[in-house]
């Protein structure tokens, strides 16, 4: 997996170099917009990461010129503005999702996984933990062949903690994605979901999925190795 | 000094000093046809006066018998010359002359070098030949005088005469009620037209004060709306006084200055809070990267996961000041739509009681009507209620009770209170929580950015909700929201 990442800021550069190799990707870095353009049309890469605001052509400028050469390479967009009307450009301008800084990196780790999950068209309506299944057309969650009831709030936390099997979802993640609101009151509702889920999902199995991850946040993980 | 409208102070003004111009321009106008009228008065009497000195002359020893007054005037000399026939012609001479000069209404007496009257005519007030009126009796000039007799204004001339070697005086009294009628029909006209063009140019002056004034009323009724949340308004620019146009421009102008420099501050709060973002976006990513590292000591990790909570403290409180800016700032940032109360407010009470799990706090909530529609930007009302009802959760105790109830108040509007029986306010501190990073000693411990009810504040504000708070220090708190 080759991931292109056209940033001017060095440091924020280097740590989401160091960050996807860790993750096991290769990484090409790009510090000026028209070297990102240069270095996007001459490779082919899985996933093209771009900031807005670039010294020399601007990454809005870069991203309306990928695509007008064709190239169906998925884009997300960095930026340190939050607008809304700033997001719609970006993804006016042919961005597939796009991201405000500062962001976690888990939260980037997983919109990557995301969008090159997509490129690759492997996109599966079943998810499958170790025995925990979840059936994302009919929203059927089962565990050891077991129907699990779930509301849909705690359907929708378990389908993202499933769509991210295996990395770390922070608190702000979940708020963000499955209330749709970042606020900070949700900390404690998402503690009591959790609990709702463990409670349904992993009472009464010796393996439990659920797990918190000190400082960071929760993980559905069938690993035995803590970390 | 009470202060007056430049409207009316303008209209007394030249009113007044129109009404001053007016009214020296009439008495002049009084004075000088009164004095064109005494002098034709003087002159008719000039030549009546002459005329009987000549007739004096003429026939001053005809007695005559007469009804005609002036035939009296005679009656004394002696009137054995003549016999009765000259007496008719002379009779007749007298009258025709008499009639020729309008004597009837006057009066006629004639005193001789002694100043004692002779003679008068028939009918004449004693007034007029009396010895009080010996002043007035000159034998050398021919004098001009009024007099006031019998409630009649009467000019009277001193005509001296010769008669015979001797020196006599002839008067002739006329009334002056000719004179007077028209002064008082004319001082009448003048006085009524004066105050006629006095109250018309009050009124007309009033509404062109107003018409000219009118900008300046605009401005001020624009000038009480004015904040800055709504700097792109302008006067609208009007043909009218270069004056007032100049007014309106440096108005306008002054206006521009202030939604530049608005937008000033308000571009450069949000350009602090970019910039922050991008080293605390490098912090953050190195602190994740170093936490997940796993050569790094627990002692170590915790030092970062510490580092990490604050840097999101910080993003936090950095994120809520921008979005308090905008809230403030930003025309347009609020999408106000129609949203059905109880599905909203269920939701809102569905987190209260999440929350309220933990802490085994119970909660309680009236019904609400379904049909009930408010209008509000969901998301941020979501918010202001969220923080309000986590506010109450936050700082009661365990197996505590908050009560959320929705009700109607006087007027007929809706309100939402949330109460719960937390530690309360204190009196002094109530007026300071809405204040940005204000918190009280004892919410301090609890964590929090401070900037929550800032931000429930500037949201109910941005809808036109109020809220009340009402606490009772170690009692509990009441949280009043009325939509």
């Amino acid at each position: 997996m080759r991931i292109l990442v056209v940033e001017d800021e060095k440091k924020i550069a280097s740590f989401i170099k160091r960050g996807l190799k860790e993750q096991g990707y290769a990484v090409d870095l790009a510090y000026t917009g028209d070297d990102g353009l240069f270095m996007a049309l001459e490779d082919e890469y899985d996933l093209i990461v771009l900031d807005i605001m670039l010294p020399g052509k601007d990454g809005m400028f870069v991203c309306r010129q990928i695509r007008k050469k064709k190239k169906s390479v998925p884009i997300l967009i960095l930026t340190a503005r939050d607008a809304v009307e700033d997001k719609v450009n970006g993804l006016d301008s042919g961005a597939d999702d796009y991201l405000t800084k500062p962001f976690e990196f888990a939260e980037f780790l997983a919109r990557v996984r995301a969008l090159t999950r997509r490129s690759q068209g492997n996109l599966t309506t079943k998810l499958k933990i170790g025995d925990l299944e979840l059936d994302q057309v009919t929203r059927e969650v089962k565990r050891g062949g077991k129907k699990i009831d779930l509301t849909a709030t705690e359907y929708a936390l378990l389908e993202y903690l499933m769509l991210n099997a295996g990395h770390v979802v922070t608190r702000t993640m979940i708020s963000e994605h499955v209330w749709n609101d970042s606020f900070d009151t949700f900390t404690n509702v998402i503690n009591v979901y959790i609990n709702y889920l463990r409670n349904k999902v992993d009472n009464g199995f010796d393996k439990k999925l659920i797990r918190s991850v000190r400082g960071r946040g929760y993980m559905i993980s069938d690993e035995e190795d803590e970390k | 000094m009470k202060p007056y409208s430049i409207r009316f102070k303008a209209t007394v003004f030249y009113s007044s000093i129109l009404a001053l111009i007016l009214l020296v321009f009439g008495l002049s106008v009084l004075g000088y046809s009164y004095y064109i009228l005494i002098k034709g008065l003087d002159k008719s009497l000039n030549v009546k006066a002459k005329e009987i000195a000549a007739i004096f002359n003429a026939y001053g020893k005809v007695v005559l018998y007469d009804s005609h007054p002036l035939a009296v005037i005679l009656n004394v000399i002696d009137e054995y010359y003549f016999d009765s026939s000259a007496k008719a012609a002379l009779n007749k001479l007298w009258t025709d002359q008499f009639s020729l000069l309008d004597l009837d209404k006057d009066y006629i007496v004639i005193v001789n070098s002694d100043k004692k009257p002779v003679l008068h005519s028939k009918d004449t007030p004693k007034f007029f030949y009396s010895e009080n009126l010996s002043k007035f009796f000159f034998l050398d000039k021919i004098v001009h005088k009024i007099f006031y007799a019998n409630k009649i204004f009467v000019r009277g001339i001193n005509y001296p005469f010769d008669y015979n070697g001797s020196k006599l005086v002839v008067y002739v009294y006329t009334p002056m009620r000719a004179v007077l009628n028209v002064m008082m029909r004319l001082i009448v006209f003048v006085f009524v037209a004066i105050a006629l063009i006095v109250v018309f140019t009050i009124y007309v002056g009033g509404i062109f004060a107003g018409q000219i004034l009118r900008p300046v009323e605009r401005l001020t009724d624009l000038a009480e709306t004015i904040s800055h949340k709504n700097l792109s308004l302008r006067i609208e620019e009007e043909a009218g006084d270069i004056e007032m146009q100049k007014l309106v421009d440096a108005f306008n102008d002054m206006i521009n200055r202030l939604e530049k420099s608005f937008s000033y501050i308000s571009d450069f709060s949000s350009n602090v809070a970019h910039e922050l973002k991008t080293p605390l976006a490098v912090i953050k990513g190195e602190l994740e990267l170093a936490v997940e590292n796993e050569e790094v000591s627990d002692e170590t990790k915790n030092t970062l996961f510490s580092c990490l909570d604050e840097i999101e403290r910080m993003e936090r409180i950095i994120n809520d000041l921008l979005l308090i800016s905008k809230m403030e700032n930003k025309p347009g940032f609020f999408h106000i739509e129609p949203i059905n109360a109880k599905n909203f407010f269920n939701e809102i009470c569905e987190n209260a009681n999440i929350l309220a799990v933990p802490k085994k706090i119970k909660v309680a909530v009236n019904e609400i009507a379904d049909d009930i529609i408010i209008y509000a930007d969901k998301t941020h009302a979501k918010r202001l209620f969220l923080n309000i009802v986590a506010n109450a959760i936050k700082f009661t105790g365990e197996n505590g009770m908050v009560d959320i109830f929705f009700g109607y108040n006087k007027t007929g509007r809706l309100y939402v209170s949330v109460k719960d029986t937390g530690m309360g306010i204190k009196k002094d501190e109530l007026d300071k929580i809405f204040k940005r990073f204000y918190r009280s000693d004892e919410a301090r411990k609890y964590g929090g950015t401070g900037l929550g009810l800032s931000i429930a504040l500037a949201v109910a504000n941005a809808h036109g909700w109020k809220i009340d708070v009402n606490s009772e220090f170690g009692r509990g708190t009441e949280f009043v929201i009325t939509l």
